[in-house]
């Protein structure tokens, strides 16, 4: 070829090669800017830029919702469908990673612009002090073009001709892809918020397990500093005002809960100059500095608060008597009441008595009862009642699941000492030797059946002969009497490897090996309908309070599962950590140790056990 | 602006399109100015140091001119005393030369060295005190060099001084060279830049091919060994000696990718223009000694190191006399070397401290020096056992031989000047063959390189070495794919652009030159 004729083709080549890579980008579209044709993968799109993703979300779905939270992550923590329950309204969570109240400004005015708005609720907090108008340098915190005003040329040329990387990123993390939230997809596109499911299954009762697991979350510098950009804040929050006002928004205006390292970190003339400036411009929540601030378990990491203590700072504005909201969290500030609402708020530092929201709570199991039993591990009708009178005589009060749940979800009593008498399996003796003596002492328990094995003597589809299990009558009557709950212990992923003919047989909830994720999480979801479905017809029960995990085995993804299906109780037989149930966060339910009672087990036993 | 970046191709390509659409006797001038664009937009206050260097050398140069056009219609009056007047006139024209190069040279001293010298200092003392942390001019090493030669030209003879100020101005700035060299020379240089060019389509393609060529060096080897390579640099005793050895080698093949994959992009820029700089590299892992590689490795300072310090000194009396005593005490053949090593050993502690301050760099420069003198020395040794064992010169084995032993020395010495410390470098140097066994073969895999790097580096690897082998037998791939199928061609360019453009858009964080800020 001739140089000449070269020189022609070369440009040729490098435009061919600049559409490619548009087209490459535009197709896979790692940023959601373009509708992500392909992937229609918003959570990892959201995960990469969720300021650029969640607006093309809300382009694609214009008739989804009429509400918007703004914020920046801690924003995150306030669950959309809560609101909507308050407000008979369609809320969506615009909040983005590092975002400013420059961009809360942007955003405000492109929703009221572009969409019929009826509500916004704005979170601010000390990081929107700390930072004003930063983030628009890099690819992951860019601002649309249309919520600036920029160029949208310029700005999809941008996105079109970035480097591929971040493309073929994608196309290799798809395959990745699990159920649980990775590293690349923590967003749920269709509410906004993160996927946090992981972090709220945690258990996370222990205080002193769960600030060690998290030290490094939790560590901060504890110098104290002015925060440089009140001003700046405010007059955003200035122009929000005005702008909801002329268009009829409902503005709510929330200062999220702070930890308190992240309180002290900062002086109290900013704190209280950023308050009486807030209270100048609008009525706003005040949730900064509770009792919740002083314990740990409340918070995600230094920076974060739980979904928990977002879910009960909107049950606080919306009075939801559903939900525990302890008295100190929350305060309705105006231009009014500001100036002795500060005052009090650094006169009378908040206080947290261990007493108040937690109790530590044994939980003991026990299976099948015997005359004379053959093995220790069968507990005679004796043996049982020594114990029963035992932990009555040292003050111990058997509770419910109920009483629990109560406990945690709206703030109800449990009693000083309490203890959770457990059965797994579902023995006929359970009815015949152990239920009088609970009527006896009117002593609380609960019996966690295998769903398939109910009223059975002889092993499913094999007809081997097992120790007899009682039915759905005798279940009846124990319930009727108020004092058995009934739990599960799965249908049937408690099977018994000798009985069973076959492969795969399912010991535990856990995968099988070799088992795909969709397979197992399908076998899993129908081990629950199933059992779901059988016992609201027998007992017209909905669903269970608690699941006890067949020998105590579970990973996180069943955690998930159950967590997803409405069962607040998770229980196992791991004994290397105390139970502490805390009022507020449902995670102190999950994953509970429980520790096995038989025949041989002497008193001294027992109360060391309760933890006498 | 990088020149790893869309923007520095886009303006390249608008300075081109700017020059050959302006009329012939001022296209110098868009040089001129997109130099000035080029290094402004890099910082203006280095703008200022090269100003200064610019207008020293200059004012030096004409001084020199001046003086020796005296002296030469001194000499050409008839009678005159012509041995009186050449040593006055050489008495003040060195005089005028040192004193331009103290302060030429003292500029870089100060700017490169003086922060790690008071450091020293201090830690010899105990003292602590701020770091001045002194600017460092992009390309400084290079311009203070490019200068420096030109006024040794002057002062010798060799040129005529550049009386217009802005065209020497152009000649020190022209922005391809700015970055990592080459270091031109004035008399090959500054005609072609003022000349005012036609299109000329073979040079323009030529030059894209370069940019391509280097472009890809650089972005598919050296950026991706960049992280393992440094990783082990940063801290060698993490790390068993399979890797630490891995290492070293990898970090060879990483800087020559770097280096030339650079130098090849700006040579091909200034190619775009007409304008042909010095060649810097000639396949320099094919070199079947030290000496033959520094023939083929960073020519262009190996030139002026040769030009204006090695022969000054290896001519220079109080030496020769030297040798010549030495020769009366140990023997013919031991005076006739003396005056050669020694001259070379000093040749690259030069290159050494070049490179940077530090013992590293000396050891670097020492190692060099003394294996090349080491080679003269040893030269006829040699020879008699290649006779005796009767192999060929012309042999394969034997050149295959010399070429990794030649890499292999190469290698070792950069490891003493690219560890943290010198102690660390011969640690390093040690540990390879005294702990090789790797403990944990999965750290060969993850030690800062993913494999689909690993993948992407190894095959680029294979077709820079086999377009190199190629060139080493005498035959151009580049005039072989000018002979293939049109459509062939079109592919390899397009595939070509596709990588860059694909790796080097918005996002893309370049990895700077290694010699970028030396």
């Amino acid at each position: 070829m001739s140089s000449k004729k070269w020189l022609v083709m070369f440009p040729c080549a490098v435009a061919l090669a600049v559409l490619t890579v548009a087209l490459f980008n535009i197709l896979v579209d790692p940023f959601g800017i373009f509708g992500d044709p392909i992937y229609d993968w918003y959570s990892y799109d959201e995960t990469n830029n969720p300021r650029i993703a969640k607006v093309r979300w809300l382009e694609d779905h214009p008739e989804d919702y009429d509400s918007f939270i703004l914020g920046s992550s801690s924003a995150a923590s306030y669950d959309p469908e809560q609101l909507n329950g308050y407000l008979d309204a369609s809320f969506y969570n615009l909040f983005a990673y590092g975002a400013d109240t420059k961009d809360y400004r942007d955003m405000t005015k492109y929703l009221l612009e572009n969409y019929r708005v009826k509500n916004i609720v704005l979170n601010l907090g000390i990081n929107e002090c700390f930072n004003y108008d930063v983030g628009e340098d890099t690819m992951n915190n860019r601002m649309h073009a249309k919520v600036t005003g920029g160029s949208l040329l310029a700005f999809t040329l941008k996105f079109a001709l970035t480097t591929t990387q971040n493309s073929i990123e994608k196309v290799l993390s798809r395959p990745r892809d699990t159920e649980l939230p990775q590293a690349f997809d923590v967003f749920v596109p269709e509410t906004g918020v993160y996927d946090k499911r992981v972090r709220d299954t945690e258990p996370i009762g222990d205080l002193a397990a769960y600030e060690s697991i998290y030290a490094a979350d939790f560590a901060f510098s504890t110098a104290v500093r002015e925060m440089p950009h009140i001003d700046e804040c405010l007059a955003s929050v200035r122009e929000i005002s005005d702008m909801c006002r002329k268009a009829g928004v409902n503005l709510i205006v929330v200062v999220n809960p702070e930890y308190i390292a992240r309180w002290n970190s900062v002086s109290e003339a900013s704190m209280r100059r950023f308050r009486e400036g807030l209270a100048q411009i609008t009525d706003y929540w005040d949730f900064a500095l509770s009792s919740l601030s002083l314990d740990s378990r409340y918070y995600y990491d230094v920076d974060h608060f739980r979904n928990a203590a977002g879910t009960m700072a909107m049950a606080r504005i919306f009075s939801d008597p559903e939900v525990y909201v302890p008295e100190d969290y929350g305060a309705f500030v105006t231009e009014e009441t500001v100036d002795a609402y500060l005052d009090r708020l650094f006169s009378e530092p908040p206080q947290a008595r261990m007493e108040d929201y937690t109790r530590t709570l044994p939980i003991l199991m026990y299976h099948h009862l015997e005359e004379d039993p053959a093995t220790s591990a069968n507990v005679s009708p004796e043996t049982f009642e020594a114990h029963l009178k035992l932990l009555l005589e040292h003050g111990y009060t058997p509770v419910s699941l109920r009483e629990m749940e109560d406990f945690v979800t709206r703030g109800g009593e449990l009693p000083e000492k309490p203890v959770l008498i457990t059965f797994d399996d579902g023995y006929e003796s359970n009815y015949e030797l152990a239920f009088p003596i609970l009527q006896k002492y009117g002593a609380k328990a609960v019996i966690f059946p295998i769903g398939v094995s109910v009223g059975k003597t002889l092993y499913k589809d094999t007809d081997y002969v097992m120790t007899p299990h009682f039915g759905f009558d005798e279940m009846r009557e124990m319930v009727s009497s108020g004092l058995v709950e009934i739990g599960s212990h799965t249908w049937d992923m408690h099977q018994w490897p000798p009985f069973e003919s076959g492969d795969g047989v399912r010991e535990n909830i856990l995968p099988l090996s070799g088992e795909s994720e969709e397979d197992y999480l399908a076998a899993l979801r129908a081990d629950l309908a199933q059992y779901d479905a059988v016992i609201r017809r027998e007992l017209g029960q909905e669903g269970f309070l608690a699941l006890a995990y067949p020998s105590g085995q579970y990973n996180t993804l069943s955690e998930v599962v159950l967590y997803e299906n409405a069962i607040p109780i998770t229980l196992t037989v791991r004994t290397d950590r105390p139970n502490v149930l805390i009022r507020g966060l449902p995670q102190s339910l999950r994953a509970l140790s429980r520790w096995s009672v038989d025949n041989a087990t002497t008193p001294e036993e027992l109360l060391k056990i309760l933890g006498a | 602006m990088s020149i790893m970046s869309g923007v520095f191709l886009l303006f390249l390509a608008a300075a081109v399109a700017v020059y050959y659409l302006t009329p012939k006797k001022v296209r110098w001038l868009v040089l001129l100015a997109a130099s000035a664009v080029f290094y402004l937009s890099a910082s203006v206050k280095a703008g200022a140091y090269l100003l200064l260097t610019i207008a020293v050398t200059y004012a030096a140069a004409r001084v020199l001119g001046a003086l020796l056009e005296r002296e030469r219609a001194a000499l050409a009056v008839p009678g005159a005393p012509a041995a009186q007047l050449r040593r006055r006139g050489l008495r003040r024209r060195r005089l005028v030369l040192a004193g331009a190069l103290v302060l030429n040279f003292g500029t870089l001293a100060v700017l490169k060295y003086l922060d790690s010298w008071l450091a020293s200092a201090q830690r010899l003392l105990g003292l602590t005190a701020p770091r001045l942390g002194l600017l460092l001019p992009l390309g400084i090493s290079f311009y203070i060099f490019q200068t420096s030669g030109y006024l040794m030209d002057v002062y010798r003879g060799k040129i005529k001084p550049e009386r217009n100020l802005l065209k020497y101005a152009l000649f020190t700035a022209w922005f391809p060279q700015m970055v990592q060299g080459p270091i031109n020379r004035y008399d090959k240089l500054a005609p072609q830049l003022f000349a005012g060019n036609d299109f000329d389509p073979d040079g323009v393609k030529y030059g894209l091919q370069l940019i391509l060529w280097g472009m890809l060096k650089k972005m598919l080897i050296a950026d991706k060994l960049a992280p393992g390579v440094n990783a082990v640099f940063a801290d060698p005793t993490a790390y068993t000696g399979a890797i630490t050895g891995l290492a070293a080698v990898l970090y060879s093949i990483q800087l020559y990718c770097d280096f030339s994959g650079g130098v090849d992009l700006v040579r091909g820029a200034s190619r775009l223009f007409g304008v042909d700089m010095a060649e810097n590299f000639n396949r320099p892992y094919f070199a079947v000694s030290i000496d033959d590689f520094w023939r083929r490795w960073h020519i262009s300072l190996g030139e002026w190191m040769k030009d204006y310090l090695f022969y000054p000194l290896a001519l220079s009396k109080p030496l020769n006399r030297l040798g010549k005593r030495l020769r009366g005490v140990f023997g013919r053949r031991a005076g006739q070397l003396f005056v050669p090593c020694v001259s070379t050993v000093l040749v690259f502690l030069a290159v050494g401290l070049w490179q940077g301050p530090g013992f590293g760099n000396i050891a670097y420069g020492l190692w060099n020096g003394g294996l090349m003198s080491l080679g003269m020395i040893c030269a006829p040794a040699c020879a008699r056992l290649r006779a005796a064992l009767r192999l060929r010169d012309d042999s394969k084995l034997l050149r295959i031989f010399r070429s990794l032993r030649t890499f292999a020395l190469v290698a070792i010495g950069r490891c003493f000047s690219q560890a943290p410390t010198f102690r660390l470098g011969v640690w390093m140097l040690a540990h390879t063959v005294a702990a090789f066994g790797p403990k944990d073969p999965a750290l060969l895999v993850s030690f800062g390189i993913g494999s689909v790097d690993w993948i992407v580096a190894l095959t680029a690897l294979a077709v820079v070495f086999a377009v190199s082998l190629a060139g080493e037998r005498g035959v151009s791939v580049r005039a072989w794919l000018d002979r293939r199928h049109p459509v062939l061609q079109f592919a390899v360019v397009f595939l070509a652009v596709l990588i860059i453009v694909a790796g080097l858009s918005e996002g893309y964080v370049p990895i700077s030159y290694v010699y970028e800020n030396i």
